[in-house]
């Protein structure tokens, strides 16, 4: 039986009363090791000065303590990131959260986006993780780019969202 | 009529123009080269076969570019090819045309030709220029793109349409003719539409004069030092060659010793008289002759003294219309609307801006654009301002704090009592700033309204939004407080500070109306 109901703004559920999808737990592994292996190479500023500047030992010093609290820093907003990012799916539109230190939630309806992209660098293919870039015609600042999801989610979301577009074009 | 299907050059007066360019930018380099060779001995004359070979390469290379730039129409195409070493061909489908402007600065006003742009928005392709046709060539091809382009559309629909009513309808061929005539028939109505011209705005010499006067005129005075500036450090060092002695007397010391406070009011108020000054001059040169006009779904807006623009815009591509204010127009009852259209590249922001606008124009242009005027308020943020004037708190202490250190340390007690007031004077900037800010939202618009010295009204369509933002930093988590962003396709809009609920209730019925709305967004 084919069912046509009238759709009101009004009677739609709000989106803070849906669960929120987590990330795979290998997405934080992804993230600690990519921070590492950023930080791996800036540990030349500090022991070119250590053999350098050896009747400066302030030098190194100092250099090595700012890596060090740098390095807990971004490992520390990484581990707390990783709790509060997650995304939902509905019937009309996508939201995804993320982020600690600056914490937001952008929602983007179907009828809006433009086209969708799955992407994947050498790390997160080390870790089977893909990114899925979701593009408006807002420009950069509205894109929705959900990074560390399983391929296989991925595709699925990607094929989902496929099906919702055909429906608007 | 215009015949462009085959490839067609530019006018002739082109290569004055490209030459004119040329000779410009070279124009530095051959000072520098002049002064240079004078220092050097054997090696001087490599400089001079050099220098004279990029000359003759600058005289020859107009006449290059002219000859190898061709336009033409082919197959519901606009083809330009260009380059003599590096091809480069575009072709534009005429359907992804957005719009096409004429513009016309000094130089191509000397020499009487203009510009057409070719806008297409929704592609990442960079907008084309065809920088030299004789003014009547360039208005009638126009016209042809813009018929072009509406009889690609209209053939489009009508063939979807029919082949809807094919479908339903596959025995009955005369119901069939009915429609297509009824097609035929509103588009022939909607083309007389379309010539159907209506003034809206006109601005004269004394609405220009009052426009100038309410500029921001600290802008304009830090732009002029900004140019004088720029420009001195570029011919200093030509200047020091010739006039060295001279400048001797004007060092910084001397300058310095002889200032007195009398010296320096004087120097504020010639500051502020200059500004002013320049913000007429500047006002009067991009304004002069505004007219703007309704024609068909387009609007028309022609300005300009030296730079002449010709701006069409598609009413159904503008995005936000705001309303910028200050203490000045409040004063003589206007305000400076601007019109932002979707971009087509995300780095440049392109909007119209039509200054004095009175209460009046302000609801016509609404109504124009919009269709409906923004009715009574469904949903109404506030914002904090004691959060406004924390944040404020936070910034300042970062710099005042070390500078009352400072004075502390030198025994200066008597710097403090400014720097106090001056923080104090901010921290209530910042506290009225959030006071007069709030958002509203009836049953079809966003209306921002921030600021209080200089407000600023900002209307964006619901079913034009592309996505909602919610975002807080983690200090704001206890709070309960979180700020608001709105994404359309002509930047983002946002305010700060409100109340995380009351924000969740907005953000809700946004989202959910552009959902159930049917309305393309351009």
């Amino acid at each position: 039986m084919m069912t046509n109901d009238q759709v009101l703004a009004a009677g739609l559920p709000n989106i803070e009363d849906t669960d929120f999808q987590k990330h795979p737990k290998r997405f934080l592994n992804k993230k600690l090791i990519a921070t590492l292996l950023f930080f791996v190479p800036s540990l030349a500023g500090v022991i070119i000065p250590f053999f350098t500047t050896s009747e400066h030992p302030w030098v190194w010093k100092t250099t090595g303590g700012i890596w060090l609290v740098a390095l807990i820093v971004t490992i520390f907003l990484a581990y707390k990131g990783y709790f509060v990012r997650g995304y939902v799916l509905r019937e009309q539109d996508i939201t995804y959260k993320k982020g600690w230190l600056f914490h937001s939630q952008i929602t983007v309806p179907f009828n809006r986006i433009q086209h969708t992209e799955i992407n994947h660098g050498p790390i997160d293919r080390m870790f089977k993780l893909c990114q899925l870039d979701i593009f408006t015609a807002g420009g950069s600042s509205s894109d929705l780019s959900i990074s560390g999801l399983d391929p296989e989610d991925a595709a699925k979301l990607k094929e989902y969202i496929s099906g919702k577009l055909s429906h608007y074009a | 009529m215009l015949n462009l299907s085959t490839p067609q050059r530019q006018s002739k007066k082109i290569i004055a123009f490209y030459l004119f360019k040329s000779i410009k930018g070279l124009l530095f380099y051959f000072l520098f080269a002049a002064i240079g060779t004078r220092s050097m001995g054997e090696e001087a004359w490599y400089i001079i076969a050099l220098i004279s070979f990029v000359a003759i390469m600058s005289l020859v290379s107009p006449v290059i570019k002219y000859i190898y730039f061709t336009f033409h129409l082919e197959s519901d195409e606009l083809i330009i090819q260009k380059g003599l070493i590096q091809k480069e061909r575009k072709a534009i489908p005429l359907e992804r045309i957005q719009s096409i402007n004429i513009t016309q600065n000094v130089v191509q006003r000397i020499l009487g030709i203009v510009s057409l742009e070719v806008d297409t928005a929704g592609s990442k392709a960079k907008e084309l220029e065809i920088p030299g046709l004789d003014r009547e060539f360039a208005s009638q091809f126009k016209e042809l793109l813009q018929e072009r382009k509406e009889e690609i559309v209209e053939v489009f629909n009508v063939e979807t349409e029919s082949a809807i009513v094919d479908n339903d309808l596959e025995s009955n061929t005369e119901f069939n003719d009915t429609t297509a005539n009824t097609i035929k028939k509103e588009t022939t109505y909607k083309k007389l539409k379309d010539q159907i011209e209506t003034p809206i705005l006109k601005l004269g010499l004394m609405d220009l004069l009052k426009v100038g006067i309410t500029q921001n005129h600290l802008k304009s005075g830090g732009l002029a030092i900004g140019v004088v500036f720029g420009s001195w450090y570029n011919i200093k060092e030509i200047l020091e060659e010739y006039f060295g002695d001279w400048l001797e007397q004007f060092s910084f010391e001397n300058v310095i010793s002889g200032t007195s406070i009398g010296l320096a009011v004087a120097a504020i108020v010639a500051f502020l008289f200059f500004s002013v000054i320049i913000s007429l001059i500047l006002a009067i040169n991009k304004y002069w002759n505004f007219s703007m006009v309704k024609k068909g779904a387009d609007l028309e807006i022609e300005m300009g003294l030296l730079n002449k623009k010709e701006i069409k815009i598609p009413l159904s591509k503008v995005q936000i219309l705001e309303f910028h204010s200050n203490p000045l127009r409040k004063l003589l009852g206007f305000q400076t609307a601007q019109i932002f259209q979707a971009q087509s590249t995300n780095d440049k922001l392109s909007h119209v801006s039509v200054p004095a606008c009175t209460v009046a124009h302000q609801k016509v242009l609404q109504h124009l654009i919009f269709k409906q005027p923004v009715e009574e308020t469904e949903i109404e943020l506030i914002c904090n301002p004691w959060s406004h004037a924390r944040l404020r708190f936070y910034i300042l202490s970062i710099f005042i704090i070390p500078s009352v250190g400072t004075a502390i340390y030198f025994e200066q007690y008597l710097a403090i009592i400014p720097l106090l007031l001056f923080m104090i004077l901010l921290i209530c900037m910042a506290f009225m700033y959030g006071k007069k800010s709030k958002i509203v939202k009836d049953d079809d618009f966003v209306v921002f309204k921030k600021g209080w010295l200089f407000p600023k009204t900002i209307i964006s369509p619901i079913f034009k939004t592309q996505a909602v933002e919610k975002w807080r930093s983690v200090f704001l988590k206890r709070r309960r407080e979180a700020h608001f962003k709105l994404h359309t396709a002509a930047g983002t809009r946002g305010l700060r500070y409100f109340k995380e609920d009351q924000l969740n209730t907005l953000i809700n019925t946004v989202n959910n109306q552009v959902i159930c709305s049917e309305q393309k967004w351009m």
